[in-house]
C-alpha cells in the first residue's frame, strides 16, 4: 500500500496503517538521529518521539511532498533539538579516536586498505561527531540516506546552492581529517 | 591542477549523479587529463566507500510497537488537539493581558504549552519555544511588542521556520 493511503487510514483512526508506516521508516530514521545525535544512548527514544510527532501533525501533512521528506524534516529537527537540549557529551577530537594505521609499503595493499576503510566506517560515528551540525546533517542525508540535493534541500528547508556549498566544505573538511588514512 | 571552482563544484556532482549529462562528459575529459583532479576525484570516491561500509543502525525489536502505544495510549492524540487548542490559546491570552500591566517591561515572560506553564523568572529562550511550537503548533509569548518580535526573530533564524500567523500574542 503507498504511504499517503496508510497516512489518510492513519488519519481515520487506523492504528494498523500507523504501525505499518512506522515500520517502512524505522531503521532509517534510527540511522538519521542516531548520526545527528552523535551518541546511541538516546537514539532510539529521539527517533520514537519523532514518528509520535509525525503523527501529532499528520493532519498537517499536505500530500504534495513525499512522506519520507515531511518525516526526516521531523527527525533532522527532533535530534537535532535535543542535541541542544542536553549538550551533554562534547564530540571526541578525531585526534584521540584510536583509528587504525596504515602499514606503509605493505605488499597486498587493496585488502589493507580495504580493512582501513572498514575501520573507518565503523567509526563514521565518531568522525561526524567532530563536524559542525550543519555539515554533519547533509552528509549524514547524502552519504547515509542517498537523499539527492533537491530531496536534501526540501528536509532541511534550504536552497540546493546552499546544500552543494555545505556538502562540498563537510566533505573538505572530512577529507582533511582522513587524509593520512585515505592517501596511505 | 585545474582552479576553476565550477569543475571542482561540478566533480561533487558527478560523483552525487547531480551533474547534467551535457556537461558529464567534459568533467570526465578533465579528470582523465589532470593527475591531481583524478586524485581528488579518487579520494571523495574513498570517502563514498567509507560511508557506504559503514553499519547501520536497526531498530530493536519493539520499536515499532512502542510507537504506536505511545500514539495511540497517549491522552494528547492529534484528535484532542482542535478541541484543546482554542481553550489553551484563550487562556494564554487571558493570562497574558493580566501580567502585562505590572510586567509590561519584562523581556519575554511567558510560553504556555499543555500542561507547562513557564513564569517570569524562567530562563526563557529560543530553545523554550521550539518545543512548544513543535508540540501544538502554539506558543504565547508575553512581552513588550519589541521583545516579542526580537524572540521570534531569533527562532526563525536559529530554526530556519517561519511562525505561523496567530502563533503568538505579543501585548502592547
Amino acid at each position: 500500500m503507498e504511504d499517503f493511503e496508510l497516512i489518510r487510514r492513519s488519519l481515520d483512526g487506523s492504528r494498523e496503517a500507523f504501525s505499518e508506516l512506522v515500520g517502512r521508516y524505522q531503521d532509517r530514521i534510527l540511522n538519521v538521529v542516531l548520526h545527528v545525535l552523535g551518541d546511541p544512548h538516546d537514539a532510539e527514544d529521539v527517533a520514537q518521539e519523532c514518528f509520535s510527532k509525525a503523527y501529532r501533525r499528520l493532519s498537517s501533512f499536505d500530500f504534495r511532498s513525499s512522506f519520507y521528506t515531511w518525516l526526516y524534516r521531523i527527525a533532522v529537527n527532533s535530534a537535532s533539538d535535543f542535541r541542544k537540549k542536553m549538550r551533554r557529551r562534547q564530540a571526541l577530537p578525531l585526534s584521540e579516536l584510536e583509528l587504525p594505521l596504515p602499514q606503509q609499503g605493505s605488499q597486498g595493499e587493496a585488502p589493507e586498505r580495504a580493512a582501513i576503510r572498514k575501520e573507518l566506517g565503523a567509526r563514521i560515528r565518531d568522525l561526524l561527531a567532530g563536524l559542525p551540525e550543519k555539515f554533519r546533517t547533509v552528509l549524514i542525508l547524502r552519504e547515509l540516506e542517498e537523499r539527492s540535493y533537491e530531496e536534501i534541500a526540501a528536509i532541511l528547508g534550504l536552497s540546493i546552492g546552499t546544500v552543494e556549498s555545505r556538502l562540498f566544505r563537510a566533505r573538505a573538511r572530512l577529507r582533511e581529517k582522513l587524509r593520512f588514512h585515505l592517501n596511505a | 591542477m585545474s582552479t576553476d571552482p565550477r569543475l571542482r563544484t561540478n566533480l561533487h556532482r558527478l560523483l552525487d549523479g547531480e551533474l547534467d549529462e551535457s556537461e558529464a562528459p567534459r568533467v570526465r575529459a578533465a579528470i582523465e587529463a589532470d593527475a591531481e583532479l583524478r586524485a581528488e576525484y579518487e579520494e571523495l570516491l574513498e570517502l563514498r566507500e567509507i560511508f557506504r561500509v559503514a553499519p547501520r543502525a536497526r531498530a530493536s525489536d519493539g520499536f515499532r510497537e512502542e510507537v504506536v502505544k505511545r500514539v495511540f495510549e497517549s491522552p494528547f492524540r492529534t484528535e484532542v488537539w482542535p478541541q484543546v487548542l482554542p481553550l489553551i490559546r484563550r487562556l494564554s491570552l487571558a493570562a497574558g493581558i493580566l501580567g502585562v500591566t505590572s510586567l509590561a517591561s519584562a523581556r519575554v515572560e511567558a510560553v504556555v504549552r499543555p500542561g507547562v506553564l513557564f513564569l517570569p523568572g524562567d530562563p526563557i529562550g529560543v530553545s523554550a519555544l521550539r518545543p512548544a511550537l513543535d508540540d501544538v503548533g502554539h506558543a504565547l509569548v508575553r512581552g513588550t511588542r519589541d521583545d516579542g518580535e526580537l524572540l521570534l526573530r531569533r527562532f526563525s533564524e536559529e530554526s530556519g521556520l517561519e511562525p505561523e500567523a496567530g502563533t503568538t500574542e505579543t501585548p502592547r
